[in-house]
């Protein structure tokens, strides 16, 4: 009897060994596939579902981040898919020695916000929806045009480096490593450009601006 | 505002005060500053139909391969990269894929026609033909900055076209063209479209300077005149007691460096003779570091050795005072060239008497616009064309009559040209794919010390090129 329990003892450890398995190191793997750094060198490697890991991990963020430069679902919408479209058939050139996944992924939906509007208004230097605010042509949801009116005055001083510096950080609170890799450029310079615009937003309609407005109507 | 958000306030407000303390002056404006700014934040919710639909859709494509669907015109060297990648990826499988593609393919070697991929952040895909016409109001060679239209006299210094104009036929000059004989493999497979690239120019003054990778330590803070539009501006800054001139130009987005040679002492030649390719790079690249410019986005260095056509290894008779070390401009994977297929881009003349950096010029920002232009699908008229010396054609010249020369099988580079934008008074500069044809055994006796003959690819430059060549000449009264 004594060996009958034992044997049943060790069967049952087997099976809680196999349930600690799968409940303990399952999901430590699946924590791993789930990092989109990690899933970013295997579609590199050609590992298609890996894609879908680093879409799960951006597509909230991206699309939020679309929509605050073009104020519009529809065009946010197009835009992200086509964010991702171009992010899927890149994959191959992200290099995580020269930058995080998260400052590429910003990187490619920047340049794709440009390029719709360069595309859609090729005759204007237009990076995004902020410098078409007086356009009443375009398309704009209305809850955001209210909210982005309170902004504008003072956002449209701001080169467009320095407005996606501003919100990248204030709303979506991401470090300066990651706004640096987004944006293209040095840390330090991402935090002195931080520094320059909240400077520039608190005079308001300051020097800067006055300047700005001369400039435009000289 | 809640804890939360007053943390985030604080974190960014500290990360201010580090590079400034003096704000702490103004910290509770800056405070409302920012809290307006988290206020007005705009509310942002996404449908998740739409995140549903994109996964999917994204999934498929990525288990299907994105290229097929994704672009239109596919290159054999797109497919190559993928499939290498796909397999652990190296360069030389990629090689011996290729070699094994164009020898299976039927009738000869299959030309990668769409080029290089270009990592996407660099460059903005528009749509096809996006940049206008290719071609040169003024003739087929592009010239920078709208010379094209506004020099039409033989060498004068050029008339402004504002003067009335009428065409007039010129005569053609009493010249030999060499016969060319195309020799090399046979080619096929061109694609409907190919790739034509733009340097985005009209940047901004934080862009530009970020040319400059060292740019904490710059001498005063561009980014705060941006709401300037400023054009160009130049500066003067002295740097081993030599003064040099830094000038900026916004509208075109290239910057430059130069050095005022007034305080210049001049050494003998004999020393600048003895300076090696090594030191002459050296040299450049110090400079480069030295003042914080970025080397990165160009291609390997080399000293610029043109000056050497036409010269017997031997002859002495003649060193420059100047030599250039071209830093290439890079199109991903590829050297942009000029027509004479030498590399172009970022420039550093150093002078070889006193072994200094006299200027640098055309540093840029490495932004590229692209678009998919018409390509030229029948091989028999390129070759023709090659034949007949190319797209710039009657250049190569002979001193002697009949002069017969071979051309081997051709390759595919992307070549600066130059076109003006009468609209903007600017000019574009553009990067084409064209086939250069290597002239085998060319006589030096020839007087001309063209390698190649050139070939573009896109339909609309050949087209231009088979049209009558016409010069404009300024009406002048007399």
């Amino acid at each position: 009897m004594p060996q009958t329990v034992h044997k049943t003892s060790f069967h049952n450890l087997r099976i809680m060994t196999s349930l600690l398995r799968f409940s303990v190191f399952t999901p430590v793997k699946m924590g791993q596939q789930q990092n989109p750094e990690e899933a970013a060198l295997k579609a590199k490697d050609g590992d298609t579902d890996a894609f879908g890991i680093i879409f799960d991990a951006y597509i909230e963020r991206i699309y939020r981040f679309v929509y605050y430069k073009t104020h519009h679902k529809e065009t946010a919408e197009d835009v992200t898919s086509e964010v991702f479209k171009k992010a899927l058939s890149s994959i191959g050139s992200f290099d995580p020695v020269k930058g995080s996944l998260c400052g590429w992924m910003y990187r490619v939906a920047r340049n794709t916000v440009i390029d719709h509007y360069r595309t859609k208004r090729p005759t204007d230097a237009i990076d995004d929806m902020w410098e078409l605010m007086s356009d009443s042509d375009t398309e704009r949801d209305t809850e955001a045009r209210m909210a982005a009116e309170q902004l504008q005055k003072h956002l449209v001083v701001l080169t467009s480096e320095q407005r996606d510096i501003v919100l990248l950080r204030v709303w979506e609170e991401m470090d300066y490593k990651e706004i640096a890799e987004a944006v293209g450029d040095t840390e330090t310079a991402c935090k002195t450009d931080f520094l320059r615009s909240v400077s520039k937003l608190r005079d308001g309609m300051g020097f800067a601006t006055l300047l700005f407005v001369l400039t435009e109507w000289l | 505002m809640n804890d939360d958000n007053d943390k985030l306030i604080d974190s960014m407000l500290g990360d201010l005060f580090e590079l400034d303390s003096e704000l702490k002056e103004n910290e509770s404006e800056l405070r409302q500053t920012v809290e307006r700014l988290l206020e007005h934040k705009l509310d942002v919710s996404i449908d998740k139909k739409f995140v549903d639909h994109l996964r999917k859709h994204i999934l498929m494509t990525s288990a299907t391969g994105p290229q097929q669907e994704e672009i239109k015109s596919v290159s054999v060297r797109e497919h190559l990269r993928n499939l290498t990648l796909l397999l652990g990826g190296s360069a030389v499988l990629a090689a011996f894929l290729l070699v094994v593609v164009s020898a299976l393919s039927p009738g000869g070697l299959r030309i990668p026609w769409i080029g290089p991929s270009v990592p996407v952040d660099r460059v903005l895909a528009l749509g096809p033909e996006a940049f206008g016409s290719l071609a040169s109001a003024g003739g087929v060679l592009g010239a920078p900055e709208g010379t094209e239209q506004t020099t039409t006299g033989f060498g004068g210094g050029g008339i402004p076209s504002a003067i009335s104009a009428r065409p007039i036929g010129m005569p053609a000059p009493e010249f030999e063209q060499a016969t060319f004989t195309y020799v090399g493999e046979p080619l096929e497979e061109i694609g409907e479209s190919v790739t034509v690239y733009r340097r985005i120019k009209g940047v901004s003054t934080s862009s530009l300077a970020s040319a400059f990778a060292k740019r904490d330590n710059r001498l005063f803070d561009l980014g705060d005149l941006s709401g300037l539009q400023m054009r160009n501006a130049t500066l003067s800054h002295v740097q081993d007691s030599q003064e040099y001139w830094v000038h900026l130009d916004f509208r075109e987005g290239v910057a430059s460096v130069n050095m005022d040679e007034r305080s210049q002492v001049r050494n003998d030649m004999e020393s600048a003779r003895e300076v090696t390719d090594d030191e002459l790079i050296a040299l450049a690249d110090a400079f480069l570091d030295r003042y914080g410019i970025d080397r990165s986005p160009y291609g390997e260095s080399e000293v610029d050795h043109r000056w050497r056509n036409g010269m017997a290894e031997e002859d002495a008779s003649y060193f420059p005072a100047y030599i250039g070390v071209v830093y290439p401009t890079m199109v991903g994977d590829e050297v942009v060239v000029g027509w004479d297929g030498a590399p172009v881009g970022m420039r550093v003349n150093i002078n070889a008497m006193t072994k200094t950096v006299q200027g640098v010029h055309m540093i840029s920002v490495p932004r590229f616009e692209s678009s998919a232009y018409l390509a030229e699908s029948d091989f028999s008229r390129i070759v023709s064309l090659a034949e007949n010396g190319g797209f710039t054609g009657t250049f190569y010249l002979s001193e002697e009559s009949g002069a017969e020369l071979d051309l081997g099988t051709p390759s595919l580079m992307y070549f600066q040209h130059y076109v003006h934008d009468s609209a903007t008074g600017t000019s574009n500069e553009l990067y084409v794919p064209a086939l250069f044809f290597p002239i085998q055994d060319p006589p030096t006796e020839l007087g001309t010390h063209r390698k190649y003959v050139v070939v573009p690819l896109t339909k609309e430059l050949l087209d231009q090129r088979d049209e009558p060549v016409e010069m404009v000449m300024p009406d002048v009264e007399e």
